[in-house]
């Protein structure tokens, strides 16, 4: 029962891990012959020598003085200059073999022999595709279906190695055998897998919860920028969307199972075991990440759990008496965008303008003058051609990083110090946009007195963050007005000079000398555990935890002068220049107190945890801002005009304090029953409606551990059935940390000054409501995991129905109500959805593949809004039996033609009256977008088209079927991967410029614009485009289906192509391991999405800073 | 195994410790409603916000562009509800009704709670709880004036009060309760607020009463507007701004030379929403309204329309007669002052860019229209450019204007004052003589004459003439042309400058060709925008917003709106 065997590690304290240790040797010989040195080794240092009567050089004579020093170092010593190599088992069995020798050298004749066997599990199945390997050379095979195989081998050779996995690798020594039989141990690694979890570790074998995982070499073969970006794909039913791409801005959305609630969706993510910002850790840092997904597993944490909850864990210390180790990690590559709209040329504009102000019964704004400027050039100063988009971004900007880790002991001791540098320009003009990042952690466990560890793990991180001074969002910044400028505005007047554009600033301008903002945030983060270990399987320990956030952020404001060198007009933006300056001091801190225990009584196992934790917050920034500066290179607040000066100083705060435990129980591992509760104490609510108790039960029955089914087991090494069931809750309340206070705050801004002074006036922000509550989430969970041949197949599928009650509601009252209203706990919403992830990994010989793949899916549903009208007046509504945020709005067929008209007058261009349903009020002409007419007032068509009957549910841009496919290759040193990710159905939406030509003043046209309904070019009644109105939006505004766009898509994520050179060559070098990679995130991506943005932002109004690929080059060095 | 027995009373003791002070977080960067309502200034913080419904510059957009005076030259949401072509979802109109219901939501729960502050003497309490009724009465002034009857709010709601489903009031109603407020709570208010003082932008009784006047007018209560008229009028501090210049005092009214919130001398303006851009960064306030008039370099925003130029009579006080001008210059010659006070003339000064006129020679003076955009001037779609409201020199900065805008001057009170006399039927001489001409003193027009009225006319088209004139550009337009029931002017296509008046050989673009015209009477006229209509059983109120209907059962919609 070796299950029973394996210890039980904790989280935030050292596994024990049994390595075989690591003897120093101290040997002194001079000129002796090589065979009696072995004899020496072979005595002092409990190592056994295999070599062949034909090995070359066995008697020559070699000497060798070390002191203290490792096996490797003395045989690196003694065979020096020699022709001999030599292989160094787990079970301290050296092999010598003779090298390869140099092209040309005849080699003595050796003879063949037939060596043959059979490999076998120790239920005497056979093990088919194991890997069996001559020691020091190519040759090998793999065994056939009857776990057989045979070799032809040189006499000389003297061990086979055989592997396959799931199964312990075992070297053999031929000595004479033509036949061998072998009987592999089956690897625990697998049933030893320990997955982290809340408050502690479990062995995924004995996982009754949902839980997934990723260790560090899922991630590790990664180069990611951030943890966030990287764990895409990776994890079943957990969705990660990065809406931008731009550096130090990663407002990276995690989702697990779906949207829970119409509130915040953010699952809580505990660092360590304390919250953190996932975005911030160094991704060579992290051991592993666990997420918790069912009630079962998530309830433990309560009130923040409901959205789920990532665990993620740094990499251990190391444990006594191991070697130093140091890591050396690092890559260079390029990001580019992945997708840019591509707007009209000065000429195509102009025609369109025209077109779309004709369209509209307004005068044309360009004549065949300004024409003839553009095209010859006449007036560089005021009539050029030019593509704003290719001139606010760069087709590429490098990113780099580069990381170090010691990782050893100093006697009883471990220590782990990282070290990481990153540093990514972005890719807008003027250096505007990047970001560099030192992350420092630093681990140490002590061992203070007998039972008594105290670990320690200090984190700095230190980021600066360089931002344009406007900041780039889906609708504002230089990206967003790079599309807003005029395509015949030039860049530069004719004397170099910046050109300013009429009625838009240019963003280029702006972006290289209109100023910056920069940030630079110190965050530094101390976890002390203080652990005592009472007896065998109980331990107590406490934990304190500090994170400190100091930030410092300066906005200056440049002044830009345009000055027309044909006129000398000139204009001035940003004038008076300012400095603002933002001092940011966050602190969080976080005390547990908790027990752990695990203890056997025969086939009885009996574990869990009991704690308590609080939690506190507070935050504080004070801003200060002075104009007319006296100088613009890095000036401070002093050289600005004190009569300007203003400030405002922001402070919140909020704590938690909770209770919480687990028992664990199983059966000889067969059953499996666990319970969690936890209480917490809220500052967010009003003291009567403080506590919640979060509760949850949940079992599992390993069938594959029965005595009947012992049938199974040739096939079949676990199936295993869950269930769960729990509560968990929701304290985020819209964006105050006191929703049920009614809160005065100052404010000032539209509102009339009295006299000229500096006017504030109090405005109630929102009605209180001091009944709020907790949001309460109900969750059922089933689930199976299956594993077979040898668990080089695994599977897992889980079902779930979760239920969100009492959510936090900021429910649709009439304007007449005066105020905004608070959140009500009110309304429901269900999720109902399914996991299924699939694995398969297997080693055949010195090849090596696995493929995993997974998909999920989660239906969204409103089913109470406590009896609230929807407010059905946006594009996105929350009506019950829908999903959160549906699209709602009309069904487009096609566009009016003539024939729609009753007056169809094509001579005088003259169109009215039309023939089908429309939405009055409007003036219609051929090239409209025409409307479904659904229903009416009766039931039936109406032959009129209104909000109140026609429009209905036409999509939703929550993800359905969201998948991923991972493969990976290796052989001998070469290595394959590849993920690719997607989502199967998902709708979006894009708003204004991103999408829509000249609906408004400063909406200008696409390329793909030039496919529009015209009468005489190309009256289509399915064109891609309505006709152009000119500053009139009714097609574009009337939200329908002609606008919804499919956001499905599949993508490449990540593909990489590896070299590890040979152990052989780096030794010498004292390198354990030395690679090589070339990567690339999101080189390719199938979407049926607008071409001009990402898909994985399906709603927006295009002026997010483009998602990008990245190509990188890097290696990775292990020192041992 | 003593510590682990040390330990478990620690435990226990943190378990039971719960629901103390510990978790008693409260906000300290804002105010709670437990700790406010105390002193004078928390009463005078809350009153400030009320100025947020008269929403300032944008308040031009709102109502310029909607009417046929001077409306943007591109189209926008306010011109298509101006010219029908809207709908119940058009989200502007939400917004006209979402941002009256706010601030008198804000009002409501400043008069649900003053009193609370028991220190701040009686009188300077009431004196903020007139200015609420003020606001409250503007506000329904404003939502009647659009949507005619509205649901009448005069508690602090929450989200379980009855009124928040509260259905329509007859707009008669509404007004006989906001003019009861007023006319009982007014006298509160101090009898005026010196121009230039820390005070400027509060209420005072004059400026009640002027509002009285215009909310009586509006609702055809003649004899109440001519007594609330009469008592402003009665007002020793307000008079008219004159400096004895009358080139330019009218202009400067409307500039940084008269804003009031800068010169004591400015009597005229009861009210108005002030603007700061010297602050600091976070205080500073500003708005674009010279620059979106002149703007160099683009076309401007704002035009002046032909119905506009027409309407101003000639200095000798004649309707002017088109025919008679023969030039661009022709058209600004011998008219009422105030034309050249509103409407730029060519020969006064500008900062719009090099001129169009080919004949020109000094591009800071203004000659001759541009009427393409060659993006080295000022282009104008109607053939006319602003000046009243243009502060030249903030005309190169974005948003850096600072000029006060206008919400309620003594010049309306003395219009009111002449038009309900009019409509009583009791207008004499006399009223015309202490009202209208007054105005008229001021820029050197000569005197309306109620024996010697212009040809072809009558004294209310006359009274509705000098209203459009004087007040042109400050937001009336709109609601005149409504409840003069005018409602076809609103239909008619929006023209800009007769193409006689131009001379093709001083501009380099070919007239005919590049530019689309109208033809009316045999001539043409530069078109701004086709396509507008107004129905008379649909037009003359807004629909109830869509969204308004669907949230609240009880509400009705407008007829014709169905």
């Amino acid at each position: 029962m070796k299950v029973l065997l394996i210890k039980l590690a904790f989280l935030m304290s050292m596994a024990f891990l049994t390595v075989p240790g690591s003897a120093q040797i101290s040997i002194d010989v001079r000129n002796m012959p090589l065979t009696k040195v072995l004899k020496v080794l072979e005595e002092q240092g409990d190592y056994s020598f295999f070599y062949s009567s034909a090995l070359p050089d066995r008697d020559a004579l070699v000497s060798v003085v070390a002191k203290d020093k490792s096996i490797t170092y003395v045989m690196d010593s003694i065979l020096e200059g020699l022709r001999i190599s030599y292989e160094i088992t787990d079970d301290r069995q050296i092999t010598l073999f003779e090298k390869a020798g140099p092209a040309g050298v005849i080699l003595p004749q050796i003879t063949k022999k037939t060596i043959s066997g059979t490999v076998l599990d120790p239920e005497n199945v056979p093990v088919i595709g194991a890997g069996i390997m001559v020691l020091g050379t190519n040759i090998g095979t793999v065994t056939d279906s009857h776990g057989r195989w045979t070799l032809e081998l040189d006499d000389g050779n003297v061990a086979i190695r055989i592997t396959s996995l799931g199964f312990d690798p075992k070297v053999i020594h031929l000595t004479g055998r033509s036949i061998v039989n072998v009987i592999l141990e089956p690897d625990n690694q697998y049933l030893e897998e320990v997955v982290v979890v809340g408050y502690g570790t479990q062995k995924k074998v004995n996982l009754t919860g949902s839980v997934a995982m990723v260790g560090s070499e899922e991630l590790a073969a990664r180069p990611i920028s951030s943890l966030s970006s990287g764990l895409q794909g990776l994890l079943p039913g957990v969705t990660v969307i990065n809406p931008s791409g731009q550096p130090g801005q990663s407002a990276t959305t995690i989702r697990v199972r779906g949207i829970g609630t119409i509130g915040n969706s953010n699952p809580l993510i505990l660092i360590d075991g304390v919250e953190g910002d996932i975005s911030a850790v160094n991704p060579e840092d992290i051991e592993s990440v666990s997420v918790l997904k069912d009630a079962a597993s998530a309830s433990i944490y309560g009130a923040r759990a409901a959205n789920g909850v990532l665990l993620v864990t740094t990499r251990k210390t190391q444990s006594a008496n191991e070697p130093a180790r140091v890591n050396f990690s690092s890559y260079f590559g390029f990001q580019m965008p992945t997708r840019l709209p591509r707007m009209c040329d000065a000429i195509e504009f102009m025609t369109l303008d025209n077109e779309a102000r004709r369209n509209v019964g307004t005068a044309s704004a360009w004549t065949e003058t300004e024409f003839e400027k553009v095209r010859t050039g006449s007036d560089p100063n005021h009539f050029a051609s030019t593509d704003w988009i290719s001139e606010v971004l760069k087709p590429y900007a490098p990113q780099q990083s580069h990381s170090l880790t010691l990782g050893g002991s100093l006697g009883p001791n471990g220590y782990l110090l990282s070290y990481r540098y990153f540093d990514q320009d972005g890719l807008t003009v003027g250096s505007s946009t990047g970001e560099q990042r030192h992350n420092l952690r630093f681990k140490l466990n002590t061992s203070l007195i007998d039972r008594l560890t105290l670990s320690s793990n200090l984190s700095y991180i230190a980021r600066k963050i360089t931002a344009p001074i406007n900041s780039l969002t889906s609708g504002g910044g230089a990206i967003y007005n790079a599309m807003r400028i005029a395509p015949n505005a030039p860049l530069r007047y004719t004397d170099g000079s910046w050109a300013y554009g009429g009625g838009n600033t240019n963003p280029v301008a702006v972006l290289e000398d209109g100023g910056r903002s920069w940030t630079s945030m110190d965050e530094f983060s101390l976890i002390e555990v203080l652990k005592l270990r009472i007896m065998k399987g109980w331990d107590v320990s406490a934990t304190y935890n500090l994170t400190a956030t100091n930030g410092f952020r300066e906005i200056l404001k440049k002044t830009i002068t345009f000055i027309n060198p044909e006129d000398k007009s000139t204009y001035e933006y940003a004038k008076p220049n300012s400095l603002r300056t933002v001092d940011i001091r966050n602190t969080q801190q976080t005390f547990i107190v908790q027990t752990n225990f695990d203890f056997d009584f025969g086939r009885h196992n009996l574990s869990g945890v009991l704690g308590m934790s609080q939690e506190w917050y507070s935050g504080r920034s004070f801003a200060a801002s002075r104009s007319n500066l006296t100088t613009e290179y890095h000036p401070t607040l002093n050289l600005g005009d004190a009569t300007t000066m203003s400030n405002d100083d922001n402070y919140s705060n909020w704590a938690l304090r909770s209770g919480f435990g687990r028992v664990s129980y199983n059966y000889d591992g067969r059953y499996l029953l666990e319970a969690n509760v936890r209480y917490d104490l809220s500052s967010r609510f009003h003291k009567d409606h403080r506590g919640g108790v979060f509760p949850s039960v949940s079992a599992g029955w390993r069938l594959s551990e029965e005595k009947f089914m012992s049938f199974l087991k040739p096939l079949f090494d676990n199936i295993k059935f869950r269930t769960s069931w729990g509560m968990l809750g929701n304290q985020y309340v819209g964006s105050s940390e006191y929703p049920y206070l009614p809160v005065l705050e100052a404010y000032n801004s539209n509102l009339s000054l009295i006299g000229t002074e500096a006017t504030t006036g109090y405005v109630q922000s929102s009605l209180a409501n001091p009944d709020l509550s907790w949001e309460t989430i109900t969750m059922l969970d089933f689930g199976i995991d299956i594993s077979m041949f040898g668990n080089k197949f695994n599977m897992s599928f889980d079902w779930y129905d979760k239920n969100t009650e009492g959510i936090l509601l900021l429910l649709n009252y009439p304007a007449q109500i005066g105020a905004t209203p608070s959140e009500q706990n009110a309304g429901k919403v269900n999720n109902r959805g399914w996991e299924l992830d699939i694995n398969w990994r297997e080693q055949r010989g010195e090849f090596y593949y696995g493929a995993g793949f997974n998909l999920a899916d989660v239906k969204n549903r409103i089913v109470d809004l406590a009896g609230n009208a929807p407010d059905l007046s946006g594009n996105q509504v929350r009506i019950i039996g829908s999903a959160i945020d549906s699209f709602y709005g009309y069904k487009a067929i096609g566009l009016m033609g003539p024939e729609d008209f009753r007056i169809s007058d094509s001579e005088n261009h003259n169109y009215s009256l039309p023939k089908i349903p429309v939405i009055l009020g409007y003036d219609y002409q051929p090239g409209d977008i025409k409307y479904e007419d659904i229903s009416g007032p009766d039931g039936v068509p109406d032959g009129r088209i209104t909000p109140e009957y026609d429009k209905t549910i036409i999509g939703s841009n929550i993800p359905r079927y969201t998948y991923s496919f991972r493969g990976d290759i290796a052989w001998r040193g070469l290595d394959f991967s590849m993920v690719i990710q997607g989502v199967g159905k998902c709708d979006g939406f894009l708003e204004g410029t991103a999408r829509h030509a000249l609906q408004d003043m400063a909406a200008y046209p696409q390329k793909v614009h030039l496919e529009r309904y015209n009468m005489e070019s190309n009256p289509d009644p399915n064109a891609a485009y309505p006709r152009l109105t000119y500053n009139t939006g009714f097609n574009q505004n009337t939200f329908s289906t002609f606008w919804l766009e499919d956001a499905s898509y599949l993508r490449l994520k990540n593909i990489q192509l590896g070299y590890t050179f040979p152990e052989k060559w780096m030794r010498r070098a004292r390198i354990d391991k030395f690679r090589m990679y070339l990567s690339s995130d999101n080189l390719l991506t199938f979407s049926k999405f607008f071409y001009a943005y990402d898909p994985e932002t399906p709603v927006s109004k295009g002026g997010y800073y483009p998602q990008v690929k990245t190509v990188v080059l890097g290696l990775g060095i292990t020192f041992k | 195994m003593k510590r682990p027995i040390i330990l478990f009373p620690f435990l226990a003791l943190l378990f039971h410790s719960c629901n103390d002070a510990f978790l008693d977080c409260v906000p300290r960067d804002k105010m709670t409603d437990a700790n406010f309502w105390q002193t004078e200034e928390h009463l005078k913080s809350v009153a400030n916000t009320f100025t947020s419904v008269l929403q300032g510059q944008y308040w031009l957009n709102i109502t310029e562009i909607m009417a046929d005076s001077a409306p943007w030259a591109v189209a926008t949401a306010f011109r298509t509800i101006g010219g029908g072509n809207c709908t119940t979802e058009t989200s502007q109109i939400n917004s006209l009704w979402v941002t009256c219901f706010t601030g008198i939501g804000r009002v409501n729960y400043f008069l649900n709670n003053y009193k609370r502050a028991a220190s701040v003497p009686e009188e300077i309490r009431e004196r903020y709880a007139a200015e609420a009724y003020f606001y409250r009465a503007y506000c329904y002034w404003v939502l009647t004036s659009y949507f005619g009857d509205v649901p009448y709010i005069t508690e602090e709601l929450g989200v379980e009060s009855p009124d928040v489903y509260r259905g329509r009031d007859p707009r008669a109603a509404v007004i006989d309760n906001i003019t009861n407020d007023l006319e009982a709570h007014y006298q509160a208010l101090p009898d005026h607020v010196n121009a230039a003082s820390p005070e400027f932008g509060r209420i005072s009784q004059c400026t009640a009463l002027a509002l009285l006047s215009r909310i009586y007018l509006f609702n055809e209560r003649f004899e109440d507007a001519v007594s609330a008229a009469e008592r402003a009028m009665a007002n020793s501090y307000h008079d008219l701004y004159s400096t004895g210049n009358p080139e330019v005092d009218y202009t400067h009214l409307f500039n940084w030379t008269g804003r009031a919130s800068r010169n004591a001398d400015n009597r005229e303006t009861l009210l108005a929403y002030i603007y700061n851009y010297d602050l600091g960064e976070s205080a500073r306030s500003g708005h674009n309204l010279s620059r979106s008039c002149w703007v160099p370099g683009d076309y401007v925003r704002f035009v002046p329309t032909n119905s506009m130029i027409e309407a101003y009579l000639t200095r000798d006080g004649k309707i002017w007669d088109p025919s008679t001008a023969d030039s661009y210059e022709d058209v600004f010659k011998d008219r009422d002052p105030r034309m050249t006070q509103s409407i730029l003339g060519p020969g006064t000064p500008w900062e719009g860019g090099k001129s169009a006129d080919l004949n020109s020679t000094d591009d800071k003076i203004y000659t001759y229209p541009l009427l393409t955009n060659t993006k080295v001037a000022a282009m104008t779609y109607s053939g006319y450019y602003m000046r009243k409201y243009v502060e030249p020199s903030t005309v190169r900065y974005v948003g850096h204007d600072d000029n006060d805008i206008v919400m309620i001057r003594y010049a309306e009170v003395l219009l009111n004052y002449a038009e309900a006399k009019e409509r009583l039927g009791t207008l004499t001489q006399e009223d015309i003589d202490k009202t209208i001409n007054r105005i008229r003193d001021r820029v050197g027009m000569v005197h309306m004459d109620l024996n010697d009225l212009p040809s072809g006319s009558d004294i209310r088209r006359e009274i509705q003439r000098e209203r459009r004139v004087e007040l042109f550009f400050e937001g009336h337009r709109y609601f005149d042309i409504i409840r003069w029931k005018q409602g076809h002017l609103l239909g008619e296509d929006l023209l800009g400058v007769n193409r006689r008046w131009l001379d093709q050989s001083r501009l380099s673009i070919n007239l005919d060709q590049d530019l689309t015209w109208k033809t009316m009477n045999g001539q043409k006229y530069l078109l701004i925008e086709t396509g507008r209509k107004f129905d008379p059983g649909k037009n003359y109120l807004l629909p109830i917003p869509f969204k308004q209907m669907r949230l609240n059962p009880n509400l009705t919609q407008n007829p014709g709106w169905n």
